[in-house]
């Protein structure tokens, strides 16, 4: 029932209430395991559910990556080594020219909320910055945004020149004026047009 | 003749809104980024610049003379002697343009979707030139250009092939100059320009409070040249503005007057447009919507704000639709957005042709469009009354019973009424006779019947070739 309640927390976008119940449920020696994933995964799972049928809205989704966040908090100590590197580290950032943040944000919270490690780069990066971030933190994933039109070439060259230096990491791209067929075009390896569909492409490329 | 408009606002409301904007950029700020001749002037006139923080404060005293010194009236330039623009449109009503930027065009053949060519772009302001209530242009985001002067080339195609005023929006600080040069050549060179501005440009805050170097450069720039400035501000509530319109109303006069601000710092005169360009954020998706109901409610709230409260001439979106293509909805979304913004003041109405929120254009929607805003002019216009409208002579001499058709009173005014070329009027049996035709249909017909005929506003060669000159230098400085 406990489970219940850390699920049902997040759903009510309770940042305050959540990390009291996770505490509440570990100090009954409930599974860590469990708790992150019929807890908070599950809440977080429902969440993205709700909001690719129109029921949540961008601003109660946010609030629940929050609560969730704040329980994750709570666990990543008790987590095991392998637990805290399952689900990986997400690059992220604007490309060139684009001083665009909103939608890259949005992105990296839910990301954050599922479990990722999520390095933001921030606006107007430079390919050489995403080529320096890749090799300090070793991402699985490296994640472009663009809003404008006119940095549509900015991104283009960001992917194919990560491609070139042989990056091991998945690049994938989004943003107003990125569509799947452009992402293909580019040489991208996925595309998502919202946030929650980033977090299951992420999860999908990684198998998790 | 004065206009007919409605009013949100109390004068008790206009009021506490214009407290709160002063109070916003006294006592709060906005952030600009470096740029020391900006701040130069800026700290010249008063205003209080730290340039550890980049952040700038604007007195009371500054404000108020500021808006003192932008002018109330100025015309916007053109290259046809006909074609120049009094602004504030002296019967009361409104100018309208057509999408800046757009980067999609619904091909009127086939109704598909593809990317803006410079062709497209020329062909464009070839019908923009037939069409009497659209007044200026805007270029769009060509495909087939070189992506770092796609601005320049899209400004020298509308320069040669349109006659009309242009409204330029830079799309990188280098290119300003360029922009700016080629306005001069078409004006006959950088005095004539300030005289008979052909081109205006635009300026945009990065909502919330920021200003980015391409902008300040293009305030600067302008107001050297003597050139208009449409300050704009672009916030969605909830997103890049607070969620409730009040609030971004606020914000987006307190970034309009920072730019203004900045135009007289540099030039004291120099004309500056208020372009409080309204979105809602869509709750569901993220996504920024031009034609939401909240967005036509704010972005007519702001317009009135800013013309009372301030007296300036003001611009905004007039027409458009968040649908992706011309449909149903595409045409009463504008229907609603061009009968609210043409009664709410605004003197300049935007956005004619366009779709999928500001980012694709339609000639055939175009062409409706074009129709539509004759027809919200003329109920912008008000009702003139004296005598002769009264037709008080005919009132009174004719017959109970009787009839108008023969007066010559009726004779007088009988074309006084707006005639549709696109609208049916017919009965069920005449149309049928004419073939049923969808409205569409008609509206690609009389496309076809305007594409058809000679551009007649083609420039020079002469000039032609010395604007393709400031092209290629542009080219070879930027688009290596």
């Amino acid at each position: 029932m406990a489970l219940q309640d850390i699920y049902q927390g997040i759903l009510n976008f309770d940042r305050e209430a959540v990390p009291d119940l996770v505490k509440k449920e570990l100090d009954q020696g409930t599974d860590v395991s469990a708790i992150l994933k019929q807890g908070l995964i599950a809440a977080l799972d429902e969440v993205g559910e709700r909001f690719g049928r129109g029921d949540m809205f961008l601003p109660e989704m946010l609030a629940a990556a929050e609560a969730m966040k704040a329980g994750l908090e709570v666990i990543k100590p008790l987590l095991s080594e392998a637990d805290a590197q399952a689900a990986g580290i997400v690059l992220l950032g604007t490309v060139k020219g684009d001083l665009h943040d909103i939608g890259k944000d949005l992105v990296g919270m839910m990301l954050e909320g599922a479990g990722f490690r999520v390095i933001n780069l921030g606006v107007d990066v430079h390919t050489e910055t995403f080529l320096r971030a890749v090799e300090e933190n070793k991402p699985q994933i490296v994640a472009l945004s663009a809003l404008l039109t006119t940095t549509i070439p900015a991104m283009r060259e960001t992917v194919s020149i990560l491609k070139q230096r042989d990056v091991k990491a998945k690049i994938i791209v989004g943003g107003a004026p990125v569509t799947q067929s452009f992402a293909d075009q580019i040489g991208a390896d996925g595309y998502a047009d919202d946030a929650p569909g980033a977090v299951s492409l992420v999860r999908t490329l990684l198998g998790r | 003749m004065i206009g007919s408009h409605f009013n949100f606002f109390t004068t008790s409301q206009i009021d506490h809104l214009k407290a709160n904007v002063f109070d916003l950029l006294e006592n709060h700020g906005v952030k600009l980024d470096p740029h020391p001749e900006m701040f130069d002037a800026l700290a010249k006139a008063g205003v209080t610049v730290d340039p550890k923080t980049n952040m700038v404060f604007f007195p009371k005293g500054v404000l108020e003379r500021s808006i003192e010194e932008a002018p109330k009236k100025f015309v916007l330039g053109a290259r046809g002697k006909d074609r120049v623009l009094e602004l504030p449109r002296p019967d009361g009503t409104f100018y309208a343009r057509t999408n800046t930027g757009a980067h999609g065009w619904i091909d009127p053949e086939t109704s598909q979707y593809r990317k803006v060519s410079a062709g497209d772009l020329a062909g464009w302001a070839k019908l923009i030139n037939r069409l009497d209530d659209i007044h200026f242009i805007p270029y769009l985001f060509c495909d087939d250009v070189p992506t770092q002067t796609a601005d320049v080339h899209g400004l020298s195609l509308l320069l040669k092939n349109t006659d009309k005023h242009i409204w330029v929006q830079p799309y990188s600080a280098s290119s300003v100059q360029y922009l700016i040069k080629l306005g001069a050549v078409a004006a006959g060179g950088v005095t004539a320009l300030e005289r008979n501005p052909v081109i205006s440009m635009i300026a945009c805050s990065l909502a919330p409070r920021a200003f980015k170097h391409m902008d300040l450069e293009i305030i600067l720039q302008s107001a050297k040249a003597s050139l208009p400035v449409h300050a704009c501000s672009l916030p969605g509530a909830g997103g890049t503005g607070p969620a409730t319109m009040p609030g971004v109303m606020v914000m987006a006069a307190a970034e309009i007057l920072a730019m203004l601000v900045m135009a007289q710092a540099v030039k004291p005169g120099t004309p500056v447009v208020a372009c409080p360009i309204i979105f809602s954020t869509d709750m569901r998706t993220g996504r920024s919507l031009q034609s939401s109901v909240e967005a036509l409610k704010g972005a007519s709230g702001a317009i009135q704000f800013i013309k009372t409260a301030f007296n300036l001439p003001t611009h905004n979106y007039g027409s458009g639709s968040d649908a992706p293509t011309v449909d149903e909805q595409s045409m009463s979304e504008r229907a609603i957005l061009t009968t609210l913004m043409g009664l709410s003041g605004s003197d300049i109405l935007g956005g004619a042709g366009q779709l999928e929120v500001a980012t694709a254009v339609s000639p055939v929607q175009l062409i409706v469009d074009n129709e539509v805003i004759g027809m919200v002019r003329r109920v912008a216009a008000g009702f003139e009354i004296n005598d002769d409208t009264m037709a008080w002579e005919v009132l009174t001499g004719g017959k109970p019973g009787d009839h108008f058709l023969t007066s010559p009173h009726t004779l007088r005014h009988c074309r006084d009424a707006f005639v549709p070329q696109t609208f049916t009027r017919l009965t069920r049996e005449a149309w049928d006779r004419q073939g049923s035709k969808a409205f569409l249909e008609g509206v690609l017909e009389r496309y076809h019947e305007l594409m058809g005929r000679e551009n007649a506003c083609l420039m020079a060669d002469d000039q032609a070739r010395e604007i393709d000159s400031v092209v290629s230098e542009a080219d070879r400085q930027l688009a290596r």
